[in-house]
């Protein structure tokens, strides 16, 4: 009995490692839709050569062709090491996996990821416990991959020197993340999804203060695509579109687990995969990602990069916590937020913050969508302010700004709340 | 192994966590800490407690273990008031659920 149960899981665990195979495969082999593989490849020379800070588009620095190949890359790769580990393709798994394939768009690349990979193998190795226990760290943990690339490219150091001293701190830094992701989600008790993000901020802010005391700045870097909202759309569209099919063929078109998929917080640690499967995962991840399509479109943005990105990493997560239902208020009120402060909604700093900002959702699924609103109104300042601390170096700015509001926000909701609780 | 003691701990605080929101209010409690897996039962008495609740628990325990999210995430169980039943479900090998209409009993076992 117990043979079958196993044979049955690891047939299932093959589906889901094909199917996201697929979607990494797809990102690759489309780069050529693009642009010719000259000039992906010239295109890919001088992403990797970029300082990668907040916020590069290497669909600028790039091309879309060699964008989309580096995200193919980073997404095979990352598979690769999690099939190799005898990794559970879960809803933590992908969430890391498309959140890869997303900043593959502006600011992680084959050459900056490595050393931070590695230094959390040697992590690994120091406490003689299995890689598979560090992957999402290590997936997660190369929100810092600038670091990496500025040291290397950007300070002005001689280039041997450069890329020793950058590789050095990559690895430094991947040895002491683990500890700190897993002692920092505690800041936030789970309801901030992007737990490396608010990590790495810390971690990027202490490197950053050292940085600074030896009078190496980071330029302020603002390098978005323009004009592609046709093609980048429809591509988009068409990723989002097949999620949907892909649930339809794996579980057909009941939408009851959908339904129950909605009554889920989000909080730290829902895996979507776990709790209800995986197609009507895949079903939830194509639908937030036309959610926020439509959101970028209908206030007038451009799609570049950073907003792929923005946009992959909410389907990603959609295998990790985040559903419509729990997502909209965010959104919500960072549009609102918009309206009444200085960034318009259809800058890039507006749509990034719409759409990564959806970090929060745990709250509305909570508390309940005012308070999701509100929690959205208040990230949208928040995460303008606190850039500089980091100096554009920690690619999950909003992750950073998240676990603040949401260390200050739920403390003061829980605190109103049992007081409710104790007057009845 | 200095993580271990820690992780039972947490876990037993979750299982503690569980009882008290399930009114059980007195709770006898239990922990082994062997050289190569730790073991924590609660017992306490209780009313009635939903068929479905019990089948839910059951299945939580005996889960899969996940190495993939231990290091990372295990600091959330036991640590507050939000419930991380499934979380401590892929911290343990296995677990037993013993109820007989007055006693609920439970057992988890986590190898090191």
């Amino acid at each position: 009995m117990e043979n079958v149960v196993n044979k049955s899981l690891q047939h299932s665990e093959e589906l889901k490692y094909r199917i996201i195979i697929g979607y990494s495969l797809f990102m690759l082999l489309t780069s050529f839709f693009f642009n010719t593989p000259r000039e992906i490849v010239q295109g890919m020379g001088r992403i990797i050569v970029s300082p990668s800070l907040l916020l590069s588009d290497y669909m600028v620095i790039g091309n879309i062709g060699s964008s989309t190949a580096n995200a193919g890359i980073l997404m095979l790769s990352s598979i690769f090491i999690a099939k190799k580990n005898k990794a559970l393709m879960n809803g933590p798994l992908i969430a890391a996996i498309f959140t890869i394939g997303g900043f593959a768009f502006f600011g992680k690349n084959i050459y900056n990821v490595i050393s931070i990979v590695t230094g959390v193998y040697l992590h690994s190795l120091i406490k003689k416990e299995h890689f598979t226990k560090f992957l999402l760290p290590a997936f997660f943990g190369t929100a810092l991959s600038p670091l990496v690339s500025q040291v290397s490219f950007g300070f002005g150091f001689a280039l041997p020197l450069g890329i020793l001293l950058g590789n050095i701190l990559g690895i430094l830094i991947g040895i002491i993340l683990p500890p700190l992701a897993s002692s920092f989600v505690r800041f936030h008790n789970g309801f901030n999804l992007y737990n490396i993000g608010f990590t790495a901020g810390i971690t990027g802010m202490l490197f950053m203060s050292f940085f600074r005391s030896f009078e190496l700045q980071t330029p302020p870097t603002s390098i978005v695509y323009q004009g592609g909202n046709l093609v980048l759309g429809s591509y988009l569209l068409l990723i989002f579109i097949s999620m949907i099919v892909v649930k339809l063929i794996i579980s057909g078109p009941n939408l009851d687990k959908f339904k129950k998929l909605m009554t889920y917080s989000g909080r730290l640690v829902t895996d979507f995969v776990t709790l209800e499967g995986f197609g009507v995962t895949m079903f939830n991840m194509g639908l937030l990602g036309i959610i926020g399509l439509i959101y970028v479109l209908l206030v007038g943005g451009e799609i570049s990069g950073p907003v792929i990105g923005g946009l992959f990493t909410l389907i990603g997560f959609g295998a990790f916590g985040k559903h419509p239902k729990n997502i909209m208020p965010l959104i919500v009120g960072v549009y609102i937020a918009s309206l009444l402060k200085t960034w318009e909604a259809s800058s890039v700093s507006g749509l990034l913050t719409a759409l990564f900002g959806t970090t929060l959702a745990p709250i509305s699924g909570q508390y309940g969508w005012k308070f999701g609103i509100l929690a959205g109104f208040i990230h949208m300042s928040v995460v303008t302010n606190i850039g500089y601390l980091h100096g554009g170096m920690n690619l999950y700015n909003n992750g950073f700004s998240g676990g603040f509001v949401a260390a200050i926000l739920v403390p003061i909701i829980e605190s109103f709340k049992k007081e409710q609780e104790d007057e009845r | 192994m200095r993580d271990e003691k820690s992780k039972l701990i947490k876990i037993m605080n979750e299982l503690v966590r569980f009882y008290l929101k399930n009114g059980i209010h007195h709770v006898e409690m239990q922990l082994d800490y062997d050289k190569d897996h730790g073991m924590v039962s609660l017992t306490g008495c209780c009313g009635k407690m939903e068929e479905s609740v019990l089948e839910d628990l059951n299945q939580i325990l005996n889960s899969p273990r996940k190495d993939e999210t231990e290091e990372y995430y295990w600091n959330l169980i036991g640590s507050n008031d939000f419930s991380e039943m499934h979380l401590l479900g892929s911290l343990v090998d296995c677990g037993e659920v013993f109820y007989d209409g007055c006693n609920l009993k439970i057992n988890v076992k986590r190898k090191y």
